[in-house]
């Protein structure tokens, strides 16, 4: 310290030389000076005595070899000392029992100006601490081995992981290419639901376009017809002839007729078109409303219609229903033997599951090869006398199907006939 | 009759079909109507009467009617044009207008009640039929009690645009 030396007066500075030499000596630590090649001992100081459990005068002359119990790294060091003149240090392990001991080497050159002098050597015996510091060392290179191990299992698990991921990924990939095609695949039949669907409609649309067309500009003319043929033989009735008051009446009940026709077709149609759902329906308000409607022709006719009952309910769309029904009855009412009043009578059969409706009347019956043909389209079996359309049992047949039941008729010529159809009965 | 509060109770009628007309008027004549009449050929016609737009700016001579019998299939403007403009009128959405048509769709029905039509009747294909329905309407007037057309406070000039 410059405090401490400038203190001093330099003329009390001790001896070097004998300085450096008491500091050796006191030193607790062993040191020894060796020389030449062999190196042998020139020096040791007290410590290293006691170290060596000898005196003085038995180590110096020596070579150190001689004097180590573990040697090899000491020597071979105190040669690279000799040449580089570089410091060198180093530990070594006795393996005694039960403590190891651990010796610690410091060796490093003295040098003076006319060259190296000798090797300086100090041992210091370490226990505990550098025992510790090898196991911690130990440790660390078993943890490293260990963690070599470790990683090694690592990387084995995240290739195999790395394999299952990649085909899990290929599966993925396949399966999300399956369904891209499947949705394409449904896109497409879509649409081709869709454009049909659509053609559909536009010709449907055309269909009612033209439906109501016909209700409405065909009908116009007709009335007009009707009206003024009545208005001819009301107000000048009697500036006509009877000729000319036939041909007006002709007139007349010509478009009575075809007005008749155009709304039977237009029933038919809608009973083809319309949105069918089925529902219960009570057939006993079905029956009465269709007979309150044709009132006026059972009282014309003098008819006897019986249709009390029992009415159980059937599965039905009431519209359609109540058509067919009065389609069948105005039937029974129009198709009559002549002189002979009708007798309709009108009445439900229970059977498993459906309901069986008879329209039973005394008219003059249908020959069995014609029974047939009576639901087609236009079938007219009595000609003019009987003022049918030929479109009323089409519609019958018609509006049966569309609620999912079934019709017919028994009868022989003569002998009346027999109409029935079926629904299914309905859960009350 | 306090109820029938314009003048001389007259009933439009707007249809494109001269001959459906005429025999309107042979109906009416059958059912004992001897009241005005009036008629336009079609939903233009009929929205420029009752707005008094020439030629029937003279309200002496083409009052405003009772009751509007409106065919709906007509050119220019059909039925449903003039029921959706009458009903957005101030001064005329009380007027009651009976549909007279061939239609029998359904869809029109519902239609022209979601307009706001008062009735809906069919044209019967026979004098006699059609003789009968106008002596139920005639009937069915009678036996109405209409409000005043113009809303209280309102004046007619004043609400039916020009």
């Amino acid at each position: 310290m410059p405090a401490q030396t400038s203190s001093l007066p330099p003329t009390e500075l001790p001896d070097v030389p004998r300085l450096a030499l008491a500091i050796t000596e006191h030193a607790p630590l062993p040191m020894a000076t060796v020389e030449g090649a062999t190196h042998i001992v020139r020096y040791g100081n007290p410590a290293f005595c006691r170290l060596m459990r000898k005196p003085m005068g038995q180590l110096v002359g020596k070579p150190l070899d001689e004097l180590l119990p573990k040697k090899d790294q000491c020597l071979t060091l105190i040669e690279r000392v000799f040449r580089t003149k570089r410091p060198e240090s180093y530990v070594e392990q006795e393996p005694s029992q039960p403590h190891p001991v651990f010796w610690s080497y410091v060796i490093w050159p003295v040098l003076a100006d006319e060259g190296l002098l000798g090797i300086m050597i100090q041992v210091t015996e370490t226990a505990e601490v550098h025992g510790k510091t090898v196991a911690m060392n130990e440790a660390l290179m078993l943890g490293s081995v260990r963690q070599h191990e470790l990683t090694e299992a690592a990387d084995l698990l995240n290739a195999q992981l790395q394999a299952e991921i990649s085909e899990r990924k290929q599966a993925e990939e396949a399966l999300r290419r399956a369904q891209e095609q499947l949705t394409n695949r449904a896109g497409q039949l879509e649409g081709l639901v869709a454009e049909r669907t659509a053609e559909l409609t536009a010709i449907n649309k055309q269909l009612e376009a033209f439906g109501y067309s016909i209700a409405h500009d065909l009908r116009a003319p007709l009335r007009a017809m009707q009206g003024f043929s009545t208005m001819l033989l009301e107000e000048a009735g009697s500036a006509l002839n009877d000729t000319a008051k036939d041909y007006a009446d002709r007139i007349n009940r010509s478009a009575q007729f075809m007005d008749a026709l155009l709304s039977d077709l237009l029933a038919l149609g809608r009973i083809s078109q319309q949105r069918v759902q089925l529902t219960s329906v009570n057939l006993k308000t079905v029956v009465d409303s269709v007979l309150s409607r044709l009132q006026d022709d059972i009282d014309e006719k003098n008819a006897r219609v019986d249709s009390s009952g029992p009415w159980p309910a059937v599965l039905a769309h009431e519209p359609t229903l109540s058509q067919v029904l009065f389609n069948l009855m105005s039937n029974a009412l129009k198709f009559v033997r002549p002189n002979v009043p009708p007798v309709v009578r009108l009445r439900a059969e229970e059977q498993p599951g459906f309901i069986r409706v008879w329209v039973e009347d005394n008219g003059f019956g249908i020959a069995p090869e014609h029974q047939s043909e009576i639901f087609r389209l236009f079938a007219r079996l009595e000609g003019e006398k009987y003022a049918g359309t030929g479109i009323g049992l089409a519609i019958v047949q018609k509006g049966i199907e569309r609620m999912g039941g079934r019709v017919g008729v028994e009868s022989a010529s003569g002998q009346g006939s027999r109409f029935w159809f079926e629904l299914k009965k309905a859960r009350m | 009759m306090p109820s029938l509060s314009h003048g001389q109770q007259t009933i439009l009628l707007v249809d494109d079909s001269e001959n459906d007309l005429f025999l309107m008027r042979v109906a009416f004549k059958k059912a004992n109507y001897h009241k005005p009449l009036q008629q336009v050929r079609n939903g233009e016609e009929a929205i420029a009467y009752l707005k008094g737009e020439a030629p029937y700016f003279d309200r002496n001579k083409f009052p405003l009617p009772t009751i509007m019998l409106l065919d709906l299939n007509m050119p220019k403007k059909n039925g449903f044009d003039v029921l959706a403009w009458v009903r957005a009128q101030p001064g005329l959405k009380r007027l009651a207008i009976v549909i007279l048509t061939a239609s029998m769709r359904s869809e029109d029905v519902e239609r022209a009640f979601d307009l706001g039509a008062t009735s809906f009747l069919v044209k019967p294909s026979n004098l006699e039929a059609l003789a009968t329905m106008m002596q139920c309407l005639c009937d069915w007037v009678q036996i109405n009690h209409f409000p005043p057309l113009e809303e209280r406070g309102e004046k007619a000039g004043s609400v039916i645009p020009k």
